[in-house]
């Protein structure tokens, strides 16, 4: 019995196979495989989780074009049909946060001068006073009453106002009772059409009650309209746990649905980008993605296409949604309706342990949010603070985590090329720095730029108090995203403005870097320390030149928590741990300074970086002016005032303050 | 169409039926233009002439009834900016067709009124945005446009005056809600029209932000005869507070359908039995939309008492909207006419708020389950809930626009929708089409899927 064969296209490979395969099977014969969720839920191949990510067209007889089908029609389990094209989206492409990966092409941003990321009214305008819920409150000309009511911790339910976007009105649940001094009548009078809080300008005299039965009725009323067509797929929902809707349900309506006609249907799973995938049907169109694009990063790229409850977000133009900041369209939708690729199925959020901490992809030190099991990082989301990052940070700040896993850690401490106790190699570089001492060019001190400012501080005091003149920053990485205005600077290394107002610089008479390197390459080094890695960019990334330089020196000692050249061709090796197993604080290119803190276990073997180097200096016959992380900030607070560390002691808001908590890691330790 | 003149109230249909009125030379004839060149001359200063349209007490044509005046007067003081005056000819209310005899017939009317506002609000550019689907109105408008550039009535120093006026004609797309005022400036910049919060209101903050006046063709074609007659000439007809004549365009079972201009306050029975020739033989008088679908429908018994004009209406539960007179005769199943009227107003639902978004579609899904009988009592009081609760909570008033309606429809008609319900069909013997039947279920998947791609 002879086979009927059918030809169709998967990802323009056109490929041959007996009819009744399955797409599964026909795309793995093509060589394109398609990222199959049931396998990564554990379910059998083809087990219809109507997950798949693959984009199936259907040869339409009557145009001759293709149409793209849901997974209602035809999914990644049945058969195959003539003419069909398989479009399938490759993993994420993890190359392009690698210079040597290529860049890929997109849409850049603007480099200029930076706008502000809050909009905040003017300070210096005149005050207004007003009550809200019987509470006198007095604001600045210009506040809006949804802001002003958050100054007296008057919570008014939201979907489509962001303190960080402009506002838009559109989602009517903020409506409240707002009355204005009417001086004909000689009283406080409701407005015709009842005002939406997010909009409404606070005014002197005003009359707020947030919480009375027509406001009431208004805001169940938006729920009921919000709810009648989302799905309401909570339990499969990533967003579920942190979602607005959620919350705002059970905060308002509470009631079972009574909705006997059809919901209105929409296209799910549409891929914006490799990073984020639309769900039309979850979503409820308050505009703060649209937004996004429009007023923050500038780029256009999302808009609403369709009218009424036909309306669905898509990347308008034909483009695709590929901007270095396109990750923040999912923290600012309220609902599920954007959900990163990244973190699709890996969580439920109420499983997941959120650490304070700054993102090191830039100078600009993003505040963030560490997601994380404590073992790794889940996801990484900003943490509104609004002089450093407004309530944004970029894709590459996101992804950060990921190569910080991935590469390779100095697994133990090592003492001329062999195992040795972290103690032994301590007093080993004490040993050595008393060797040195009063022979300052015979040594010299390197420091990453990742180092954090006490650390950087205790090491530029021990090197100065051991008569250390060569110490210097060292480049740091080089690669990741241009600079543009919004967030991201060419510095792509956290902390140099930090570790040089820590005092890292040469001393009278000392050696910068490339001097220090030139020394080495001449055999004028004894010893040299390299705190920290990325001492390949300062030889241009020559290895072969870097080996032969640190081949002259007499006694390499290198401290770091990331594998380089230097480490392997040190005597001495100090595993560390590195920002997301510590604690500290950076200072960012504009003079902020913010704390991250200890997310995640580190690994055995390695040592707490500020710990040992109280050791290294106590081994060396010092007495350490600061034996602690918080007697070191007291110090340094103390000897350059910095502005913000305080801010860590007040509460904080996820984007779009969603879930408000006070994290227990919050304890300063040791 | 229509529009027989059997009065002698002939402001803004000051011409012969058949003639070609929409030319200069017939506008010229008919002392057009006349009126603008005394004002440009010297023969009042802006702020007079405003004071005039105050005094005249010339209320909105667009549907509001605000007052002209009063409205032109909250433009800024000592404004840097432009002004801008935005016509608008974007008629798409069901039922309401008044404008298009200006801008067809009559176009330089038009003209000569936007001359004269621009002159009152100290503007120099005007737009008049037309609906997309009156492509002849857009001819005339832009032919009429041409010979006024040409014969020196638009342009530079007009009449050897220091007054300049340039008129753009801006095509809309078919979209009903640009035709509210904030929806058509979003739709004059070249965005998707989506109205905007108020305030700030267009006449601070309008058209590419500056002060803008936004006012309906008829309302601009009144302000002619008031800059030459006067506040009294104008006050001679209609009521102390609508005073003035109005256009009507009728629609329905009548003897003489069309647009029809009477003074307000006219009684709505001797309207019928006078203009419009009655109803129909065979046809008796069921109910009527006074002011196009967006108002509340009233039953022939207040019909009959009913007085066109703004105070009348509202006593007695409806609006005068713009005009667009309605009228149902028996035999016409009033469920069917809701039906088909949220049809509109679902399909027209720009997106932007929550209420109205989601509530056009559920009330049009309601309504259209117990128009064929698959509905019970309670879904007749859960379609009232929910128009209720669209009510007065959106930008605009297109969610009020759809809830009036179907509100005052329940109230008035009530026993029509519990007969379906309990008939289990429509009584009317209306049948359930097929194309209707898959409306019902809800949006279309794709907006390329060709099964549904004309809704999209």
């Amino acid at each position: 019995m002879s086979t009927d064969y059918v030809t169709l296209t998967i990802d323009d490979v056109e490929v041959t196979v007996p009819e009744g395969t399955t797409v599964i099977d026909a795309a793995e014969e093509a060589g394109v495989p398609i990222p199959l969720f049931c396998q990564e839920m554990g379910k059998p191949k083809g087990d219809r989780c109507r997950k798949c990510v693959a984009e199936i067209r259907l040869l339409d007889v009557t145009t001759g074009g293709h149409r793209t089908v849901t997974e209602r029609e035809h999914g990644c389990w049945d058969a195959v049909e003539e003419g069909m094209h398989i479009v399938v989206p490759g993993p994420p492409d993890r190359s392009r946060w690698r210079a040597d990966g290529g860049q890929p092409e997109r849409r850049t941003l603007a480099v200029g001068k930076r706008k502000p990321l809050v909009l905040e009214p003017d300070p210096e305008a005149p005050e207004v006073q007003l009550t809200i819920d019987g509470v006198d409150v007095t604001v600045p000309k210009g506040t809006t009453v949804i802001e002003a009511a958050k100054q007296i911790g008057v919570h008014i339910p939201h979907f489509c106002y962001h303190p960080g976007l402009p506002v838009d009105g559109n989602c009517r649940m903020c409506i409240a009772d707002v009355r204005t001094w009417n001086p004909r009548r000689e009283q406080h009078v409701p407005a015709r059409r009842p005002a939406v809080t997010c909009k409404e300008l606070a005014q002197d005299n005003m009359q707020v009650f947030t919480d009375r039965s027509m406001v009431r009725a208004a805001r169940e009323s938006v729920m009921e309209f919000l709810l009648i067509n989302h799905p309401i797929d909570c339990p499969i929902c990533d967003k579920a746990g942190e979602c607005m809707l959620q919350d705002q349900y059970m905060s308002h309506a509470g009631t079972r649905s009574e909705l006997r006609d059809q919901k209105v249907h929409k296209p799910r799973l549409v891929p914006f980008g490799d990073r984020i995938l639309y769900n039309g049907e979850r979503c409820i169109l308050c505009r703060r993605c649209t937004r996004f694009t429009e007023h923050i990063t500038q780029t256009h790229e999302l808009g609403i296409v369709n009218r009424g409850d036909r309306s669905i977000v898509e990347v308008v133009g034909g483009g695709t949604f590929d901007n270095p900041y396109s990750d923040n369209v999912a923290d600012v939708c309220p609902v599920g309706a954007l959900t990163k690729t990244d973190f699709r199925f890996k969580s439920r959020v109420w499983f997941l342990k959120h650490t304070e901490s700054v993102c090191g992809a830039c100078s600009r030190n993003c505040n963030v949010i560490v997601d994380h099991d404590g073992e790794q990082v889940v996801r990484v989301m900003p943490r509104e603070r609004e002089e450093i990052n407004g309530h944004w940070m970029c894709n590459e700040g996101r992804d950060l985590h990921k190569e910080v896993g991935h590469e390779r850690r100095p697994s133990v401490p090592e003492l001329d090329f062999d195992y040795a106790e972290a103690d032994d190699v301590i007093a080993w570089i004490g040993q050595q720095l008393k060797a040195v001492k009063g022979k300052p060019d015979r040594w010299a001190v390197l420091v990453s730029p990742w180092a954090s400012n006490e650390r950087a501080w205790l090491l530029s005091w021990l090197t100065r108090q051991l008569g250390g003149v060569n110490l210097d920053v060292i480049t740091g990485w080089t690669t990741g995203y241009p600079a543009d205005d919004l967030l991201h600077t060419d510095d792509h290394n956290p902390n140099r403005r930090g570790v040089v107002e820590a005092g890292v610089a040469p001393g009278e008479g000392g050696m910068g870097t490339a001097d220090i390197l030139q020394a080495c390459d001449d055999g004028n080094i004894d010893l040299l320390i390299v705190w920290g890695a990325g001492l390949l960019a300062d030889v241009a990334g020559d290895e072969e030149l870097l080996k032969e330089t640190l081949g002259s020196v007499g006694k390499v000692v290198s401290i770091t928590a990331t594998v380089d050249e230097v480490c392997e061709a040190a005597h001495a090796v100090l595993p560390l741990r590195n920002w997301l197993e510590s604690d500290g604080t950076w200072t960012n290119v504009d003079g902020h300074t913010s704390r991250y803190c200890k997310a995640l276990r580190p690994p055995p073997e390695t040592t707490d970086s500020f710990d040992a180097l109280v050791r290294i200096a106590q081994a060396a016959g010092l007495k350490p002016p600061v034996t602690t992380l918080r007697q070191a900030r007291k110090k340094l607070k103390l000897d350059a005032p910095r502005d913000a560390l305080q801010v860590l002691d007040g509460r904080f808001e996820f984007p779009g303050d969603q879930t408000r908590f006070r994290h227990a890691g919050m304890v300063e330790e040791v | 169409m229509s529009y027989p003149i059997l009065d002698e109230f002939r402001v803004l249909t000051n011409f012969e039926r058949g003639t070609p009125s929409w030319t200069l030379d017939s506008y010229l004839s008919r002392f057009g233009y006349q009126t603008a060149r005394e004002v440009l001359a010297g023969g009042r200063t802006p702020e007079e002439l405003l004071e005039e349209v105050k005094a005249s007490g010339l209320r909105g044509r667009g549907g509001a009834g605000f007052p002209t005046g009063l409205k032109w007067s909250f433009l800024p003081e000592n404004n840097p900016n432009p002004v801008i005056l935005a016509v608008n000819a974007d008629e798409s209310e069901p039922g309401t067709f008044k404008d298009r005899v200006v801008l067809e017939e009559n176009p330089h009317l038009l003209i000569e009124g936007i001359l004269l506002t621009c002159y009152a609000i100290g503007s120099r550019t005007a737009y008049i945005y037309v609906r997309g689907e009156y492509v002849g109105a857009q001819k005339r408008l832009q032919a009429a446009i041409a010979e006024a550039y040409a014969a020196g009535h638009l342009g530079r120093k007009i009449y050897g005056s220091d007054f300049d006026c340039d008129v753009t004609v801006h095509s809309g797309a078919g979209a009903y809600i640009c035709g509210e005022e904030t929806g058509l400036i979003e739709s004059i910049e070249g965005k998707k029209g989506q109205p905007r919060i108020k305030p700030p209101f267009p006449a601070v903050q309008g058209v590419f932000g500056y002060p803008t006046i936004v006012n309906n063709v008829e309302s601009i074609a009144s302000v002619v005869y008031i800059a030459a007659e006067g506040a009294s000439g104008w006050r001679q007809w209609g009521t102390d507070r609508s005073p003035g004549t109005k256009l009507f365009s009728v629609s329905g079972p009548v003897v003489r359908p069309g647009v029809y201009e009477v003074p307000m306050g006219m009684p709505f029975a001797g309207f019928l039995e006078h203009h419009l020739g009655g109803m129909l033989p065979g046809v008796e008088l069921k109910a009527l939309i006074v002011g196009g679908s967006s108002v509340p429908v009233v039953n022939a018994e207040t019909a009959m008492k009913l007085q066109l004009d703004y105070e009348s209406c509202e006593q007695h539960g409806t609006l005068l909207g713009s005009g667009g007179v309605i009228i149902i005769g028996s035999g016409t199943c009033m469920v069917r006419t809701l039906m088909t009227m949220l049809r509109f107003y679902h399909h027209e639902s720009c997106g932007q708020c929550t209420p109205c978004r989601e509530g056009t579609g559920w009330i049009e899904r309601i309504v259209t389950r117990i128009e064929h009988g698959r509905a019970s009592r309670r879904d007749i009081d859960e379609l009232w809930r929910v128009a209720d609760m669209m009510e007065m909570r959106t930008i605009c008033t297109l969610a009020d626009a759809a809830a009036w309606p179907t509100k005052s429809f329940i109230d008035v008609f009530r026993d029509e929708f519990e007969a379906h319900v309990d008939q289990g069909c429509c009584p009317f013997g209306n049948r359930f089409p097929d194309h209707l039947k898959l409306r019902s279920g809800g949006a279309p998947q794709r907006r390329d899927d060709p099964e549904h791609a004309f809704i999209a």
